[in-house]
């Protein structure tokens, strides 16, 4: 009898897990609010990597507060990942914000991974949704249209700050859209 | 049958071993479990595919059904196996719930590949690997077949070392040696809870031993010669402390010199972790001697063959790549390789004039 019971509670558990697996995603997805930046191929040669195109977001960066930043770890930062967070004002420029700054001026703020390699100029900022899954049958076409169709990527940022992908759009429309023409 | 044994039989039969009666009743038996066996191995591979199918399913991204129809068709394909597993269980069809069992499982994970694909979502592999534990163990524990066992076994021990670099992509290799004691401390987990599928303490022991014994086998001679980098004392430290339950377990079945050994094992992994690094593979190599000679003097006394023997083989092949590391002419090597062989051939021969001794305790245990 008892072991009926644990069998039932366990074969509902995993049913119950997926279930909550897809509500959260669904539940970020719709609700916080939705942002919508451009993005580049990580690899302008292959942007395509199995069926997911890999691309990187180009932020906006406020140079001197980021280079500010910077200098506090001697030119070269790599956060771990999720714990950093992003700044981005009312004009959509961002930069990272350390454990002391003030949030005042910030409409968003962003969690994710910062990247900052002063000495050669680079920042990044990678939000962990730097790969779109595509259909096998679209993907080489998407990958070339990708490439002169001024890619967005709108995402909606969750309750604790951290993006969760809702579209990727070409000239301003939905992919799928695009890739029916 | 099996044609060997079928072969086997016949000679045993003509020369007068055993008479016809003893000859039918091993067919029949033969018969009977290879049967058991041959339909145990065709679930299996059924459930095996088909959950392979599914996730060949789900990464062709077939993007013209809809996103509520993917995930419901997902739910659905769970409730159904699910259900399954529960019928079977109910009619006491224990070779059907197993199948069904591993189907749930593969379908578990099918689910969350599901999900992440349409909901774009990226994360470390461990965490896809850890949900997955986390959903299909319960269930798991709940099969009788080896075959299921073994697969859920393999998928921990991915996940196992997965964990080290999603928890420390820098400084994770500094502690190897956690997945394989963890795989053995579930082990006396499972005996202690005298679990009915015996395979769970099986088949974690197994991987357990298997994983460690590479580790000191490749790993460790690696520390040795290489420097890692950081000196990482309490990654050291830890790797110990995780030693424990095994060697107190070592220590009421196999007598303080089993656990000595492990501690000494452990040392032959942690200590160049823990104090120093450079070039050290003479020592490191001298080390190696030490342990498995001790493992081969304690496989005597516990009248282990088998440990007795494969310790004489590590030792012999690693003797062999001493050569390697120890000398660089070809003057050297030639002198190296005649040593070595020597020694070798020394070896073998105590091995050999004690061969009847060791036999007899073979056949003891």
């Amino acid at each position: 009898m008892r072991s009926s019971l644990l069998l039932k509670l366990a074969l509902i558990f995993p049913v119950l897990g997926i279930a909550a697996l897809i509500w959260n995603s669904e539940h970020s997805q719709q609700t916080g609010s939705r942002l919508r930046v451009p993005i580049e191929g990580y690899d302008p040669r292959d942007i395509l990597r199995g069926h997911y195109l890999q691309y990187r977001f180009k932020w906006n960066f406020d140079l001197q507060k980021t280079r500010e930043f910077a200098r506090k770890f001697k030119g070269v930062y790599y956060g771990q990942s999720g714990s950093d967070r992003l700044c981005m004002n009312e004009i959509l420029i961002v930069y990272p914000l350390a454990h002391e700054d003030s949030e005042k001026e910030c409409l968003h703020l962003i969690k994710g991974n910062l990247v900052i390699n002063d000495p050669i100029g680079t920042f990044e900022f990678l939000l962990g949704i730097e790969r779109f899954y595509v259909p096998e049958q679209y993907a080489r076409r998407l990958e070339s249209m990708l490439r002169d169709s001024r890619p967005e990527v709108e995402f909606a940022l969750n309750s604790q700050g951290r993006a969760v992908m809702v579209e990727l759009y070409m000239h301003g429309r939905p992919w799928s859209e695009m890739i029916k023409r | 049958m099996n044609p060997y044994l079928q072969k086997k039989l016949t000679n045993w039969s003509e020369s007068g071993l055993i008479n016809d009666e003893t000859r039918n009743r091993i067919v029949d038996y033969e018969n009977r479990r290879s049967g058991i066996n041959v339909l145990m191995a065709a679930l299996f591979m059924g459930a095996l595919t088909i959950s392979i199918g599914i996730v060949s399913i789900v990464a062709a991204n077939w993007h013209e059904i809809p996103k509520l129809v993917k995930l419901l068709s997902a739910i659905l394909l769970l409730s159904i196996f699910s259900a399954l597993t529960y019928l079977f269980n109910k009619q006491g069809r224990q070779s059907y719930k197993d199948a069904s069992i591993l189907l749930v499982f593969g379908s578990i994970i099918s689910s969350i590949a599901l999900v992440g694909q349409i909901y774009h979502l990226e994360s470390h592999l461990f965490n896809s690997f850890a949900l997955w534990l986390m959903l299909g163990t319960p269930i798991v524990l709940f099969n009788g077949s080896k075959y299921v066992t073994y697969v859920w076994t393999t998928v921990l021990t991915i996940c196992a070392y997965l964990s080290l670099s999603r928890l420390s992509p820098e400084s994770g290799h500094h502690f190897l040696a956690l997945p394989p004691l963890t795989l053995l401390g579930l082990s006396l987990l499972f005996m202690k809870m005298k679990m009915e599928n015996h395979f769970f303490h099986r088949a974690t022991s197994l991987c357990g031993w298997i994983l460690l014994i590479g580790s000191i086998l490749v790993m460790g001679p690696l520390r040795w010669r290489n420097d890692l980098g950081v000196v990482n004392a309490w990654s050291a430290l830890i790797n110990f402390l995780a030693a424990m339950p095994l060697g107190i377990y070592l220590n009421k079945h196999y007598k303080w010199q089993g656990a000595a050994i492990l501690f000494l094992a452990m040392g032959f992994l942690e200590i160049p972790n823990a104090f120093f690094h450079g070039d050290l593979k003479v020592l490191g190599a001298l080390y190696f001697l030490l342990l498995f000679s001790l493992l081969a003097a304690l496989a005597l006394k516990l009248e282990h063959k088998k440990l007795f023997d494969y310790s004489c083989l590590l030792l012999a092949i690693r003797i062999i790549f001493i050569y390697f590391e120890v000398f660089g002419s070809l003057l050297q090597t030639g002198i190296g390789l005649v040593m070595s062989g020597l020694f070798i051939l020394f070896v073998a021969w105590i091995w050999h004039s004690k061969k009847d001794i060791l036999w007899k305790l073979g056949e003891r245990r």
